[in-house]
């Protein structure tokens, strides 16, 4: 690893992107968006609900695919890409669980539904919980690569039968119809303001993909050097 | 392949007779998993009949993951995996291998908690019998697919019988739904069962599947 | 064309656990009948020479020729001809001798089972004992059952690492029969020991490892074993 990871003028234009992103939307969001008739102010964090839902299975489409790299190539880097898109996923799916209920309760009366939707990211926050955690508790690093690319994989297949299966059990398991569901009626400013926010999370996820792989990047360099300084003690 | 299948399933047969080690453990906490139902809910046999299907897959489920456990736990003693590694073998057929014995455990504990079941919750089970029975073959060939693929996976980590749950569960999400609403059908409930009857085919197919192909490389250093 | 005749070839391995590398672009080649020793400390890259060799490792970067194919494409084939025999026994506890042997000459599809089974207990002396379970036998057992099971198939390669390491006295005259037995009928075997006096005394020809690579290789066949002892001692016991 003889890159110079000091130097990273991209990552230094994707950050400024997103944060130029992130204000432009926060602005759409409080100031420029009109204020959606029954559910009140409450309703804007579907701006951020939304964009964070689609960009965390984007993802986990992700980890999907550098998984598929890895059980190819066997790269080391598909190995970094992957886990690290795992990262950002979780914590993108872990806003989603916190800011579905922020909106449900005043909308829907209730914290929490088993909605489709809300329960296909749990199930997906499940999963790739369970995909770090398996990260965390493998020791040998070419096996927790492989491993976790099968579970990558092994994962995403799962989604759409995860999908099906909680909207069949949904329709027969029926609950009290709730008001005001989520794409009912988008005007014009409301859609312009989710395209302002995904593109705003998206640029984001990027650029903490970067930063998370810089950092990977960092520490190897870093051990190399504690590898090198053990090995020259060794002849002392 | 063939010659890989039927040796490592009659060599997990010939050790599960011996020891009974993955029979007693599993069938043990599913027994324990219904009793505890029993006394946390109280349930009527009305209400048993609605959600007894439910309890069943709770236990089958529990019950399966002590199973899946063992099943590479055995092979990890003496390193008898790199028996398995250096065998001359396609690794697809030692997956395969695996995977039939780990369904013939499962099933086999469950029929015989399936009776047992009827009595302590006073349901009946007969109404719709060869298709319960069928519902039980999917659902378990659904739920080892990936459990057995999964196991292989979990002995190589620290935290090895824990793992196995977290990682599995959330993977089986499709299947145990699935499994639970066709076996409410079967028992009598009123439940449309095609969909599901369908969707267990077709997890049981990709995840079998799927598991066959990334085996290999589960199995390689 | 050299390399024609090798039963092995391998060419710049190199192999990398995550920072750490095991080989670095490591060459070597091994004729029909010869028995190759490889010395070195632990951590330089013997066992895992032996697991690529054995297919055990499958990613690796360079070129292995394994009887006269590339390993990479024909790996199944080549692991029917090759036995490996290691410190740990690779037997299950829970079924007999008999049971565990046919367990391993139904996987490589031996032909004549019984009586080849029956053959290979009477070898290493367990006739009385192929109806008792796996945990039932003495550690010294377990590692004649466990010499048995690698060579049930009649491989032509025999890898063995550390073979060595807690063996008893009757397991290690065993195993020191089987070896010249296996040589003198046209095999050939690699060795990785750091047990040099051992290492020495079978083989055809000795090489040193040290951080993945070779640095020293002779035959015993007119060498010294007193002066290769004393000129390596620095590396392997240090």
């Amino acid at each position: 690893m003889t890159t110079k990871p000091n130097k990273d003028t991209a990552g230094g234009v994707l950050n400024g992107l997103a944060l130029i992103a992130m204000i432009v939307s926060l602005y759409m969001v409080f100031l420029y968006v009109p204020t959606e008739a029954t559910m009140g102010d409450v309703q804007r964090i579907f701006y951020f609900h939304v964009p964070l839902a689609w960009v965390s299975f984007f993802g986990f489409f992700l980890v999907f695919v550098f998984s598929v790299g890895y059980l190819v190539r066997a790269n080391k880097k598909w190995d970094n890409l992957a886990a690290s898109s795992a990262e950002i996923g979780v914590l993108y799916c872990t806003l989603v669980l916190v800011t579905g209920p922020i909106w449900a309760k005043p909308v829907w009366g209730v914290w929490w539904t088993w909605d489709p939707r809300l329960t296909l990211t749990l199930v997906l926050w499940l999963i790739y919980i369970a995909y770090l955690m398996l990260r965390h508790y493998m020791v040998d690093p070419e096996r927790k690569a492989t491993f976790s690319a099968v579970l990558g994989v092994v994962g995403f297949i799962d989604v759409p039968l995860v999908y099906f299966s909680i909207r069949w059990w949904r329709t027969q398991h029926p609950q009290p119809v709730m008001a005001g569901g989520e794409d009912s009626g988008l005007e014009d400013p409301m859609v312009f303001t989710l395209v302002a926010c995904v593109v705003a999370f998206m640029l984001l996820f990027f650029a903490l993909l970067r930063h998370r792989l810089r950092h990977q990047a960092f520490r190897e360099e870093l051990d190399e050097l504690h590898d090198r300084l053990e090995h020259e003690g060794h002849f002392q | 392949m063939w010659r890989a299948i039927t040796t490592i399933l009659w060599k997990d047969l010939k050790i599960e007779l011996r020891t009974k080690e993955a029979f007693s453990a599993s069938f043990v906490f599913s027994l324990m998993v219904l009793v505890i139902f029993n006394f946390t809910l109280d349930l009527t046999t009305e209400e048993a009949m609605k959600m007894g299907a439910g309890f069943l897959w709770i236990a089958f489920a529990f019950g399966g993951v002590l199973a899946l456990n063992r099943s590479f736990a055995l092979e990890r003693d003496e390193s008898c995996i790199q028996g398995l590694q250096l065998a001359p073998v396609d690794r697809g057929g030692v997956y395969l291998g695996k995977f039939l014995a780990n369904v013939i455990f499962m099933l086999i504990t469950e029929l015989i908690l399936l009776p047992l079941f009827a009595i302590f919750f006073n349901v009946d089970i007969t109404g719709r019998l060869p298709y319960l029975v069928g519902v039980l073959v999917l659902g378990t060939v659904g739920f080892s697919s990936v459990g057995t693929l999964f196991s292989a996976i979990a002995v190589h980590t620290r935290m090895r019988e824990v793992i196995l749950p977290i990682l599995l569960l959330p993977v089986t999400v499709p299947v145990l739904i699935a499994a639970v609403e066709t076996t409410a059908y079967a028992m009598g409930a009123d439940v449309e069962p095609y969909f599901w009857f369908r969707l267990l085919v077709v997890y049981d197919v990709i995840f079998v599947t799927v598991s066959f192909l990334t085996f290999g490389s589960i199995l390689q250093e | 064309m050299p390399g024609e005749h090798s039963l092995l070839v391998a060419r710049n391995l190199t192999k990398t656990f995550g920072r750490f590398t095991a080989l670095k672009s490591l060459s070597l080649e091994l004729a029909p009948e010869e028995f190759l020793t490889i010395v070195g400390r632990n951590g330089a890259g013997k066992t895992t020479l032996l697991k690529i060799v054995s297919s055990i490792i499958r990613t690796f970067s360079g070129d292995v020729t394994l009887f006269g194919q590339n390993l990479k494409q024909a790996d199944e084939a080549a692991r029917r001809r090759i036995g490996f025999v290691s410190h740990e026994s690779l037997l299950y506890k829970d079924l007999t001798v008999r049971d565990n042997l046919m367990f391993y000459a139904r996987l490589y599809g031996v032909s004549d089972r019984d009586r080849r089974i029956d053959e290979m207990i009477e070898r290493v002396d367990l006739e009385a004992r192929s109806s008792a379970l796996v945990r039932a036998l003495s550690r010294g057992m377990k590692q004649r059952l466990s010499l048995a099971r690698a060579l049930i198939h009649q491989p032509t390669l025999l890898l063995l690492d550390e073979p060595f390491t807690g063996l008893d006295e009757r397991a290690s005259e065993v195993l020191d029969r089987f070896l010249s037995e296996h040589i003198q009928s046209g095999g050939a075997a690699i060795m990785a020991t750091h047990d040099i006096e051992r290492g020495w005394q079978h083989a055809n020809r000795v090489v040193v490892l040290d951080r993945g690579t070779i640095v020293h290789q002779t035959t015993t066949e007119g060498s010294s074993y007193e002066a290769f002892r004393n000129e390596y001692r620095d590396i392997l016991y240090h």
